[in-house]
């Protein structure tokens, strides 16, 4: 078996009311992102608690990107801004694990900000593939290796 | 030194009760202000080495037996719901309950929260007298370590049946103490004889003294007569001694919050002999809860001895919704052990498969609306 080369899985975190509305008329303005960009929908950024980012991470993202709106666009006031405070915590606890803080990151942009949504997945994929895959799904490899060996 | 009780510092979670710093057999916890206490270092020395010693290794670690962050404690059954003050004046049914204790014989000292009048910081006073007793400023919603004041209770003051007054974690320690099987812990087991807990949503730092009272509201700290958390309206009401009350609004008061009490989940001293607070009782009365014989006991005590007139007024469910409300702490302090289970399972990927059925079915619940 031949080594093939390593795709990213990264995890995007979308507000409702912006970077989804971004990374649709990405879609209808025929601009491409990056296949890697998996999509999940969330009526604010607010939502997002730390548990669902390392829930990603445990079932083997190698990135979690979280996008709000800009800083006061939020719809429900300062949803965003909690949520950069809940991601900016969140880093300082992975820089003690394996994985490391730069595996998350946080973006703010509007509906209308297509461009901005397209470079911000394609430098936060190409940061992923420089950074590589993620420790814990190779160690999981492992695992499962020797379980089944 | 404990691991556990390490693991309780080092997340914020210590109440602050001074319990383990009493039960330390070796002497090397003490208390000095901050969230939690401090361990000293002890080092022995052979001619020109200096090692450092783990002065823990050979110990029963009572600390850990004490500590009700490390294990729970059941709450106690509720026998009967009262509400009562003084006789002929107001409210005051903690102190017509310690006289009651001492005219009968019941305890020979209590150990209750004081303040020091000159800048208002939170103290542990230990009452020998009923003079004492009535002199004692109370509860003032600031956090005290009242515990460590237990071992100059017992030894230097030799008091041998002690009451204790004091929060609902204080009441959770002193359950512990006296549910232990430690025989360290035999002398403050058997030297405990009552505890009277008050109602307490939070406990301050006494930072809110020195920069709301003091810095933000320019009241000189010599001026408070006393601080009370109402929470039927939202305010803590700070009593002058020339009588007049000024009011902050709680929610402005958050960051003064005791961090270790985000992780208590006890409103209404559910481990203590009685629970006095005024939530739920008609204007000038206070609600007691007795929960124990020995508090039943002494209630029947103070009411026929004069020192307390009861009514059966009381508003249960008010008080059933604060308890509820503080009960629901206990989904964040499991959302805090989620985070870090998941962060350790992110070094230690053999635990990964667990901790996510562990989340899905936090989640699950919360979806439901269970919490």
């Amino acid at each position: 078996m031949g080594e093939s080369r390593f795709e990213p899985v990264v995890v995007v975190f979308c507000c409702w009311w912006c970077s989804y509305g971004a990374a649709d008329l990405a879609g209808a303005s025929k601009m491409s992102y990056p296949p890697n960009v998996r999509i999940v929908r969330v009526p604010c950024s607010g939502r997002i608690d730390p548990i669902h980012i390392l829930r990603a991470f445990l079932k083997g993202a190698d990135g979690v990107m979280v996008t709000g709106c800009l800083k006061d666009g939020c719809h429900y006031v300062d949803g965003n801004l909690k949520a950069e405070i809940r991601v900016n915590r969140l880093k300082e606890l992975l820089d003690e694990t394996p994985l490391g803080g730069d595996r998350l990151q946080m973006r703010f942009m509007s509906a209308a900000e297509s461009n901005k949504f397209v470079e911000a997945t394609s430098e936060f994929v190409e940061e992923i593939r420089r950074l590589g895959e993620s420790p814990l799904k190779k160690s999981i490899r492992r695992l499962v290796y020797v379980r089944e060996a | 030194m404990s691991e556990k009780l390490r693991r309780i510092w080092n997340l914020d979670d210590c109440n602050g009760c001074g319990m383990c710093v009493s039960a330390c057999s070796k002497g090397v916890l003490s208390f000095n202000g901050g969230g939690h206490p401090i361990l000293e270092k002890v080092e022995k020395v052979w001619g020109l080495t200096r090692k450092e010693v783990d002065t823990c290794f050979f110990c029963k670690k009572p600390c850990e037996q004490v500590c009700p962050r490390i294990h729970e404690c059941e709450p106690l059954k509720t026998i009967k719901i009262v509400s009562g003050r003084r006789k002929g004046s107001s409210k005051d049914v903690i102190t017509s309950l310690l006289l009651a204790a001492w005219g009968n014989g019941y305890i020979d000292g209590a150990i209750m929260p004081d303040v020091d009048r000159r800048d208002f910081r939170p103290m542990a006073k230990i009452a020998t007298s009923p003079e004492e007793m009535m002199e004692c400023a109370g509860y003032q919603y600031l956090a005290v370590p009242l515990l460590t004041a237990l071992n100059d209770a017992i030894y230097r003051k030799n008091l041998e049946k002690i009451a204790i007054v004091g929060t609902p974690c204080i009441a959770q320690s002193v359950r512990r103490t006296l549910l232990s099987s430690n025989d360290d812990l035999e002398a403050y087991k058997r030297s405990i004889q009552l505890m009277l807990g008050y109602f307490c949503n939070n406990g301050f730092e006494h930072d809110l003294v020195r920069d709301v009272i003091v810095g933000r509201m320019e009241i000189s700290a010599g001026d408070i007569a006393r601080i009370e958390a109402d929470y039927d309206n939202g305010n803590v009401a700070i009593t002058l001694r020339n009588g007049s009350v000024r009011e902050v609004p709680l929610i402005e008061l958050r960051e003064y919050t005791r961090k270790g009490c985000a992780s208590c989940i006890d409103f209404a001293s559910e481990c203590a002999d009685m629970a006095i607070g005024n939530v739920g009782a008609p204007h000038g009365y206070q609600t007691i809860i007795v929960r124990t014989l020995m508090g039943e006991e002494l209630l029947s005590v103070a009411v026929n001895r004069g020192y307390l007139e009861i009514e059966s007024a009381v508003d249960a469910g008010r008080i059933e919704d604060l308890v509820q409300a503080k009960r629901r702490r206990s989904v964040a302090r499991e959302r805090v052990s989620l985070i870090l289970s998941a962060l350790d399972a992110l070094s230690h990927p053999e635990r990964r498969d667990e901790v996510v059925g562990v989340i899905d079915s936090f989640v699950e619940r919360s979806l439901k609306g269970e919490q």
